[in-house]
């Protein structure tokens, strides 16, 4: 080993093509996944803006990914040295060599450490990341998996079957004597549902399609249900099986505005194909509607709403007032079960179709007030907005174009008609609101408030008059120097209370214990000291 | 360029040495393999080193194996609250030479190369600090006389830590002064087995000496210089100045954890114990540089008992080893 610096760069070199591999491999395997979604988003008829949104944030995203990894791998001297010395776990021996390589007299150990350096670098060689990561297998299954995934394939033979665009009226009556061959099984599910949620269903009436041409109206009601929160039991089951594609469906088989079936909101269109569909959506609103208590005017403010967006949407989109009478029933089947349930007229022709509907839309309203115990009953209004729902769907397949008829006109008049009894409905009731709301909040002045649990009775204040006043004030008139009662210096009384302490005699008597202690006595004098003491005393005599 | 046979002592010579030492004590001693490491490696890291642990658990013992194992002369002072300086250090005696009467000065355990005083906290704090000019430079001064300790000059200290009365908690001062303060901890159920097997036969294994006797002093010597020749990069230098920084209550870069729990931090001093100890790890393991693994192996060992914690972690409870794990966590995963 010669250059520590020099096989640091050759290591960096081959680290770097390392992972410059990997970065490509991964970045290809995530822009060849993101291609693979794309396809299947647009196959499933996703709008190109937003296939291109989709597309740009993906691109942007997988750049600024692989700009990051290599912002990661961009090392010189000491930080390249360190950092293979993470990756290749050489415990700071690239380091400490690259960093003491370059010192003019190197250490005595630096020798050593060269050598040590180059068997672990012979090791690390081993240890060179691969070119692939999890990343990039992850990203390998992914792309796999989008590769091999089967198709839609019920959607895309939908989109083959497409066929050419009919007359409203025509496809409508081909639909009412054949049932949908592409989903033989969906139709007959929710005609199924039909049939168990409305009981006294008149036989004969010459619109046995009108039942299975609510398997559109099934899947609105099933949307109903869904955007009312979901209803439990029977009716959630029945919306169970009428779920988007059954509502998208229909439409497209009947050629009928598929954009509009694609886009959502297009469960009333879905069925619009001329078809009378108020059945099945009256159905589906009044099951929708079912067990929602609402007051009789939020029913009629909603049917009127929903009157209201019929008419435009007739108007605007150009859809079939076969189209409006559904949507009002959808829009009713969120607000009102019983309006729709007599606006769920059929086609022209079938006024008593309508009757056969309102029949059965009764057995079914019966069955869900059996079901929620909940049923609302309708009242004049909703009668004449049923009337003018009946009138948009009676005209299907006049206006399919641009203009509006007098027909529409009519209806429109009729709309504005119940608006305005509604809105004198609504007064009505604010105003009596208004009444009533005093009586039962009155807000007393503050102050005077008589509330038992607050105060106790109110006593009335006497008006006071200046004689009356319980605080006397008057001015001092006399001299400040006058002698004032109760003023002046006091004189001892000589008078002892008897609750003063008394004196006592006490008689005093000696104890007979001694309090002080025996003096000590001399000690005598021992024996072996005794004749010197002897010898001393006739001296002490002589002193003495 | 200087080549590595300037070096008396070669690192695989070293290493050899240390691993023998090692099985020799692990010998006798049973378990305990980490206290015997840093054992080795505070001595041949020139500092010493305190022994915390409840009695019985083989302090003494691995103080006197370690002594025989090198062939080292080696004393022993039993602390007590009656032991004076002069016990320790040696003292000046009249010696009547010739008919004159001189002053001698007679010294004292302290002139030795393995000193070993055990219970230390129960000597007086007078006493105490009578080791530490001894301890941090390798001289006593008595009657304003220095003289000097023959290197190499390694004290093994032993506290007990439940012993509340009678005892005389070592100051920061002193404290400072030991490399390494090592938690001797009670033996796992095989090991105390293992050990009741081994301590209640006729043949009590005794440590063996490792070191041939006249050039185990030299040769030591010559491996105290071959560490300070470990080399240590520049990044590893970085991080043992922020781990003891960190540590710091004061300054603008006191970490906020660190003033909560800690009155005073570990000061250059601690930041040589870690940086000399992870140099013999080193070479142990086989390196002649230092890596951020050899810090962070005897950080514990050399930080714990040079940080002072603060009325509120000892109200809370905390230990030192905790704070310190969690003054440095964000630091080593930082690096």
């Amino acid at each position: 080993m010669t250059d520590p610096q020099h096989v640091i760069q050759q290591l960096l070199a081959r680290y770097r093509q390392r992972l410059r591999l990997r970065r490509v491999s991964t970045g290809v395997a995530a822009v060849g996944c993101l291609a693979l979604l794309l396809w299947r988003l647009a196959r499933i008829g996703m709008a190109p803006a937003w296939l291109t949104a989709l597309a740009v944030a993906g691109l942007a995203g997988v750049g600024s990914w692989q700009l990051w990894l290599a912002k990661g791998t961009r090392h010189t001297g000491l930080s390249a040295a360190r950092d293979l010395d993470r990756v290749l776990a050489l415990q700071e021996r690239l380091t400490t060599a690259e960093q003491f390589s370059r010192s003019t007299t190197p250490p005595l150990l630096y020798g050593e450490l060269l050598k040590s350096t180059e068997q672990s670098l012979e090791m690390a060689q081993a240890r060179l990341p691969r070119w692939y990561d999890r990343t990039g297998i992850a990203l390998a299954v992914l792309l796999l998996l989008l590769l091999l995934w089967p198709q839609p394939r019920a959607s895309m033979q939908r989109l083959a079957q497409k066929p050419p665009a009919a007359s409203p009226r025509s496809s409508a009556e081909s639909k009412s004597s054949e049932p949908d061959r592409t989903e033989p099984s969906e139709q007959s599910s929710s005609r199924d549902q039909q049939r168990s949620s409305s009981q006294p269903q008149p036989s004969g009436t010459g619109q046995p399609s009108q039942g299975q041409q609510g398997s559109g109206a099934g899947g609105q009601s099933g949307r109903s249900q869904a955007s009312q929160g979901g209803q439990a039991g029977q009716q959630s089951g029945q919306s169970g099986t009428s779920n988007s594609d059954q509502g998208q469906s229909p439409s497209q088989s009947s050629g009928m505005n598929p954009s509009q079936g694609q886009s959502g909101q297009g469960q009333p269109q879905t069925s619009a194909g001329g078809t009378p569909q108020g059945q099945g959506s009256a159905k589906g609103t009044t099951q929708a509607a079912a067990g929602q208590k609402q007051t009789g005017t939020a029913q009629q403010a909603a049917a009127n709403a929903a009157a209201d967006r019929g008419g435009q949407s007739a108007s605007k989109t150009g859809a079939t007032p076969t189209g409006a009478a559904q949507q009002t029933a959808k829009q009713n089947g969120q607000a009102s079960g019983k309006a729709n349930q007599s606006g769920a007229g059929a086609t022209g022709q079938q006024r008593a179709a309508s009757g056969e509907g309102n029949h059965q839309d009764q057995g079914q309203q019966a069955n869900q007030r059996r079901d929620t115990g909940q049923g609302q009953q309708g009242s004049g209004t909703e009668k004449q907005l049923a009337e003018a729902q009946q009138g948009a769907s009676n005209r299907p397949g006049e206006s399919g174009g641009a203009g509006p008829t007098p027909s529409q006109e009519a209806l429109k008049a009729d709309i504005k008609q119940l608006l305005k009894n509604l809105s004198g409905e609504l007064k009505e009731l604010q105003a009596q609101q208004l009444q009533n709301l005093p009586a039962q909040v009155s807000n007393p002045a503050p102050g005077l408030s008589t509330d038992p649990q607050l105060y106790g009775d109110p006593m009335a204040l006497e008006r006071a008059t200046g004689a009356a006043m319980p605080i006397q004030l008057e001015a001092d008139t006399e001299a400040t120097s006058a002698a004032r009662r109760g003023g002046g210096l006091g004189q001892p009384s000589g008078h002892i209370s008897q609750a003063a302490p008394q004196q006592q005699s006490e008689d005093a008597t000696l104890s007979e214990q001694q309090t002080e202690e025996q003096g000590v006595q001399r000690q005598a004098v021992p024996p072996e000291y005794r004749p010197v003491f002897e010898r001393l005393a006739p001296t002490g005599h002589q002193r003495s | 360029m200087a080549t590595p046979e300037t070096l008396a002592v070669q690192p695989d010579e070293f290493r050899r040495t240390f691993e023998s030492l090692h099985t020799e004590l692990s010998r006798v001693i049973v378990g305990q393999h980490d206290v015997i490491e840093r054992l080795l490696v505070a001595f041949f890291a020139g500092g010493h080193v305190l022994l915390e642990g409840v009695p019985g658990l083989g302090k003494t013992l691995l103080a006197k194996s370690f002594a025989n194992t090198l062939g080292l002369p080696f004393r022993r002072i039993q602390c007590t609250p009656d032991l004076m300086p002069a016990d320790i250090i040696g003292t000046e005696l009249v010696v009547d030479r010739d008919g004159r009467k001189t002053f001698e000065f007679s010294p004292g355990p302290i002139f030795t190369h393995i000193l070993l005083t055990d219970e230390i906290n129960r000597a007086t704090p007078k006493t105490q600090s009578a080791l530490l000019e001894a301890m941090a430079e390798y001289q006593v001064s008595v009657s304003g006389k220095t003289y000097r300790l023959d290197e190499p000059f390694f004290v093994i200290a032993t506290q007990n830590p439940i012993e509340m009365e009678g005892v005389y908690s070592l100051p920061e001062a002193q404290l400072d002064r030991f490399l390494f303060r090592v938690f001797v901890s009670p033996p796992s159920a095989d090991e105390l087995g293992h050990i009741l097997r081994q301590t209640t036969i006729a043949d009590v294994p005794t440590a063996k000496q490792m070191l041939p006797t006249e050039t185990a002093r030299t040769w030591i010597l010559q491996a105290r210089r071959l560490i300070r020749e470990v080399l240590v990069a520049k990044p590893v230098e970085d991080y043992v100045v922020q781990l003891v920084s960190a540590t710091q209550t004061h300054g603008p870069s006191a970490n906020h954890a660190a003033q909560r729990w800690l009155r005073y931090g570990a000061g250059p001093r601690g930041a040589q114990a870690l940086l000399m100890g992870a140099k013999v790890l080193a070479l142990v393991r086989d390196r002649v540089n230092v890596s951020f693994e050899d810090v962070d192996q005897v950080l514990e060992a050399a930080l714990n008992h040079r940080i002072i914690l603060s009325f509120e972690a000892e109200a809370d409870r905390r230990t030192a080893h905790e704070i310190l794990d969690e003054l440095i966590t964000p630091i080593r995963t930082a690096r």
